[in-house]
């Protein structure tokens, strides 16, 4: 019930400050138009703008990292809007609900709520010709990766969030930075710098975003991620994303026992 | 088992400049079925109690426990029996209802929809704002979000609710309503236990069995209203009324005045004096002519909860 009603409370701060048909079109046209923009910036740097490896690795990639950019955007606020904005934060934190739990099902409604902008960012890509081969089994299966993968993210960002104030907007923003530059979104691994390109293959983002492209393209267009094999990137990502969600937690953990111990819970600081 | 017990509970704040004593070697006991009042100034460490106690905060030293759970560790068995409510404070979802806001928190403590709509329900009658259910917080006057607060705190059923100062900034009407539903609470179960903070002195004897007065994170007191008023039984209480506004730092050094709280009255001055003796009044009065004061009121009154206040720490409690 509890994860159901943060789920359900994440829709409401998301949604319900206007009308539904206006919720939608907003949570739709603001990502795509950024998605938009990005693939405008191609066609003035390259000069051509249908087909092309390119544009599918990089149409592909922007749109997906969507889901990663808007949930770690939104659960980079919950902290500091519950702490300090609402201040509703103590008497979540003191309720039997494990406040873990609760920031999962709010991050899971963003996720989900980011699914719509992507599918229609799909629904365009078919009018720039993307050889669309989606497996969709595989396809569901990197979904899931993807949201325990997010959801770790989210909890690691949540605990840097605990313990600072009203920085979550900047903190949010860098650190899915992170995986837009070391994780393949828009450009290949194998052009970053080698040290770059080292530390990209720790990243379960990484693996994420090659899945995604084997599953809705069928392929793999960096020569890095090309040696492995789909079943490969899999256990990498399974493994990595366990290991990455452990740390997550373990800082999420400490951080949580830090801010009890500084007495900043319940922090009003009218940053 | 008592509901409550602190023992010799330190906390330290430390800060890059300063380092600030909150609470300084507390000890109290709070049985089950008790109102239990927490008397002291603003910044005197009673909600730094409370954040001890209900799991916010960790004490820097000392143990406490909450119906026999270590606050430290046992913090998962603590939250379902506790509950809290803080006054002067605008909490809530501003764009979900009143309705809303109380469902959610409901789930949060996993009471089943029918349930939880029912207590919501009663509660909001009992309150008097069951017509407001579909309205959404950011419309609600102060004692209207206090009153959902309270019914947040009370529908699930808490053994143990700390109160921090739940009236503040509250009118007359909207504080005696909170005052004599808690009171009605308590008195349905024995096993209900209530710790409230506060620094109006009315409202703790008014509601309190027991009361400890603290003073600077000190516990200075510790006993029923009757049995600390008893305390200054013997000294004399003046309630006066001197004009135009004069300073009243002298009687810091004037022998025989045991504590003193003044207030500006819009250019006049409201003193409240305690003395131990006659001879002390006269002379209280006599430095007040000398200064320039006119006295407009006088009265010698029966001894407050801040007379007690006074003569313990020398200071009044705002």
């Amino acid at each position: 019930m509890a994860i159901r009603s943060s789920l359900w409370l994440e829709y409401q701060i998301e949604a319900n400050w206007t009308s539904p048909v206006i919720f939608i079109l907003y949570n739709t046209l603001k990502p795509v138009g950024g998605s938009l923009l990005l693939l405008a910036m191609y066609y003035v740097v390259t000069g051509g703008f249908l087909g092309g490896e390119g544009l599918y690795f990089l149409y592909i990639g922007n749109a997906f990292y969507m889901l990663v950019a808007q949930t770690l955007f939104s659960v980079g606020w919950i902290i500091h809007d519950d702490r300090e904005h609402y201040q509703t934060m103590k008497y979540l934190y003191i309720s039997p609900l494990s406040y873990f739990t609760y920031l999962m099902g709010r991050s899971a409604m963003r996720f989900l709520l980011s699914l719509l902008p992507l599918s229609v960012l799909i629904g365009l890509g078919i009018l720039l010709k993307i050889p669309y081969r989606i497996e969709i089994l595989l396809l569901i299966g990197t979904f899931f990766l993807g949201w325990i993968f997010v959801i770790s993210a989210g909890l690691l960002l949540s605990g840097v969030n605990m313990l600072t104030a009203r920085h979550g907007n900047s903190i949010g923003q860098a650190f899915s930075g992170i995986f837009y530059l070391f994780s393949g979104v828009v450009f290949p691994i194998h052009v970053l710098p080698g040290w770059a390109s080292t530390a990209a293959l720790g990243l379960p983002s990484t693996y994420w975003f090659s899945l995604v492209r084997r599953s809705v393209l069928g392929k793999e267009v960096d020569s890095i991620m090309s040696g492995f094999t789909t079943g490969d990137v899999a256990v990498r990502l399974i493994i990595i994303s366990v290991l990455f969600f452990v740390i997550s937690y373990l800082t999420f953990r400490l951080a949580d026992y830090l801010a009890r111990k500084k007495g900043i819970i319940d922090m009003s600081t009218t940053y | 088992m008592d509901a409550i017990t602190c023992e010799h509970v330190d906390r330290i704040f430390e800060s890059k400049n300063r380092m600030v004593k909150a609470l300084n070697d507390v000890t109290i006991t709070v049985k089950k079925g008790e109102l239990f009042g927490l008397l002291g100034p603003n910044g005197a460490g009673k909600t730094t109690l409370i954040k001890i106690l209900t799991t916010l905060l960790l004490p820097t030293s000392g143990e406490a426990h909450v119906y026999g759970y270590d606050v430290t560790k046992d913090e998962t068995k603590i939250r379902p029996i506790i509950n809290m409510v803080s006054g002067g404070e605008f909490s809530g979802y501003g764009l979900l209802t009143v309705h809303e806001n109380l469902w959610m928190f409901s789930q949060f403590y996993g009471i089943p929809g029918k349930e939880a709509n029912k207590r919501i329900e009663t509660l909001m009658e009992r309150l008097g704002i069951v017509h407001m259910g579909d309205r959404k917080i950011r419309t609600l006057s102060t004692g209207e979000r206090q009153k959902v607060s309270i019914i947040r705190a009370f529908m699930t059923d808490p053994r143990v609710v700390f109160l921090d100062e739940p009236t503040l900034g509250l009118d007359v009407e909207t504080a005696r309503l909170i005052r004599r539903f808690i009171q009605e609470w308590l008195a349905q179960d024995s096993q209900r236990t209530v710790l409230l903070t506060t620094h109006y002195m009315m409202e703790a004897d008014e509601l309190c069995s027991r009361i400890a007065i603290i003073n600077e994170g000190k516990i200075v007191a510790l006993d029923t209203p009757g049995n600390l008023k008893n305390m200054v039984k013997k000294e004399i209480s003046l309630n006066i009324e001197v004009f135009p506004e004069i300073r009243v730092d002298w009687l810091n050094t004037l022998e025989g005045v045991m504590g003193f709280n003044s207030r500006d009255a819009g250019g006049n001055l409201n003193l409240r004096v305690v003395v131990d003796n006659d001879a002390t009044v006269g002379e209280v009065l006599a430095g007040i002519s000398q200064r320039g004061g006119k006295i407009s009121y006088l009265n010698k009154e029966e001894p407050t909860l801040e007379d007690v206040f006074l003569k313990l720490t020398g200071r009044g409690l705002e």
